[in-house]
């Protein structure tokens, strides 16, 4: 069976004509009605799309986490890397610099002496014994390519330092021992192991004298 | 013309020991009135005070570097002229550059040896 066609809309015109036609009078027009003044409607605001349950878990999850590490750091005594293990570093570091100056100073003093003998030997040992002096200068550069590195490493633990206080003060946390607390880092270690703690700084080390006098206490 | 070995030499580094290193090997060639100096600060007043032959310089010191020394000497018409050796730990591309833009004659990499030290000052002062 064909599909039936719309039936077709008449034209305004052709229904005057034909009310004309049929001596009816057309019927008045429909008055438009005034269409109402409008303010202008504000501009849609877009819908708030619903919080994703996958968005709102992540946020959960971060916050357990921040949660965590506040936990943590405030548990692993962060405040004592920055009161005792920073400072104890750098105090080592220094003091490596301090040393091997030293010790080079009183190579050079010993040199300066051998090549001052050996000027005076002069002939081909003297010769000899200088070409060793002029080597033992040159080896000499160690000490200041060594304490430019210790500068560095130091120049990084300070780094360190700032980078832990401020964890500490993002997380709100004290950024320093409190007065009269213990430390949080104990030292477990026992036995033979507990002897190894390595030299001392210069000046807490005892000299010869106090060891000899400790010795004959002991 | 031979390089006049009497010629008043200044070097200058943060390192005391170096600079006794550096004086012993300048000795040992011939330089016997060494000057020293602890930072480009100190060297500069004694450049304004005292006539240069050669000045041997560290670059890494504070309050003012070599570079900052080397380009105060080069600024000042009366100390312009003075051949600058720079001896230094700093080896990168751009230090090098940087050092010859501000007019240093040459240029040594520590560790150095004798050696290298007598042949630099020869290339800057000539054969002695």
């Amino acid at each position: 069976m064909a599909a039936r066609k719309p039936a077709k809309r008449k034209r305004p015109a052709a229904k005057k004509a034909k009310a004309k036609a049929a001596g009816k009078r057309p019927a008045p027009k429909a008055v438009a009605r005034a269409k109402p003044v409008r303010t202008a409607r504000p501009a849609k605001l877009p819908k708030k799309p619903a919080a994703r349950p996958d968005l709102r878990g992540g946020i959960s999850h971060l916050a357990r986490i921040l949660a965590e590490a506040k936990r943590e750091l405030a548990s692993i005594g962060a405040q004592d890397i920055r009161a005792r293990h920073l400072p104890t570093a750098g105090d080592e570091l220094n003091a490596i610099v301090g040393a091997t100056e030293g010790a080079t100073n009183a190579i050079l003093d010993a040199v300066e002496r051998i090549e001052k003998t050996a000027n005076a030997a002069g002939g081909e040992t003297g010769s000899a014994i200088l070409a060793d002096v002029t080597s033992i200068y040159e080896a000499c550069n160690f000490q200041d390519l060594t304490g430019q590195r210790i500068a560095k490493v130091v120049s990084v633990l300070q780094e360190i330092d700032r980078t832990v206080a401020g964890l500490l003060a993002t997380l709100g946390l004290p950024t320093s021992v409190p007065a009269g607390k213990p430390s949080a880092t104990v030292d477990t270690r026992t036995g033979d192991e507990a002897l190894l703690n390595g030299p001392q700084m210069p000046d807490a080390a005892p000299n010869q004298a106090d060891i000899d006098a400790l010795f004959d206490k002991a | 013309m031979a390089v006049d070995l009497r010629m008043n030499v200044l070097i200058v580094d943060d390192y005391k020991t170096m600079l006794r290193i550096v004086k012993n090997l300048l000795n040992q060639i011939g330089f016997t009135n060494v000057d020293e100096a602890e930072d480009g600060s100190a060297a500069l007043q004694k450049v304004r005070q005292k006539e240069y032959g050669l000045i041997i310089s560290d670059w890494n010191m504070q309050p003012m570097t070599g570079l900052q020394f080397l380009q105060e000497v080069r600024a000042d018409a009366k100390l312009k002229h003075i051949p600058f050796i720079m001896v230094t730990a700093e080896s990168k591309t751009e230090n090098v550059i940087a050092a010859k833009q501000a007019g240093v004659n040459n240029y040594i990499v520590k560790p150095f040896n004798a050696a290298v030290l007598k042949g630099k000052i020869a290339t800057v002062l000539g054969d002695f």
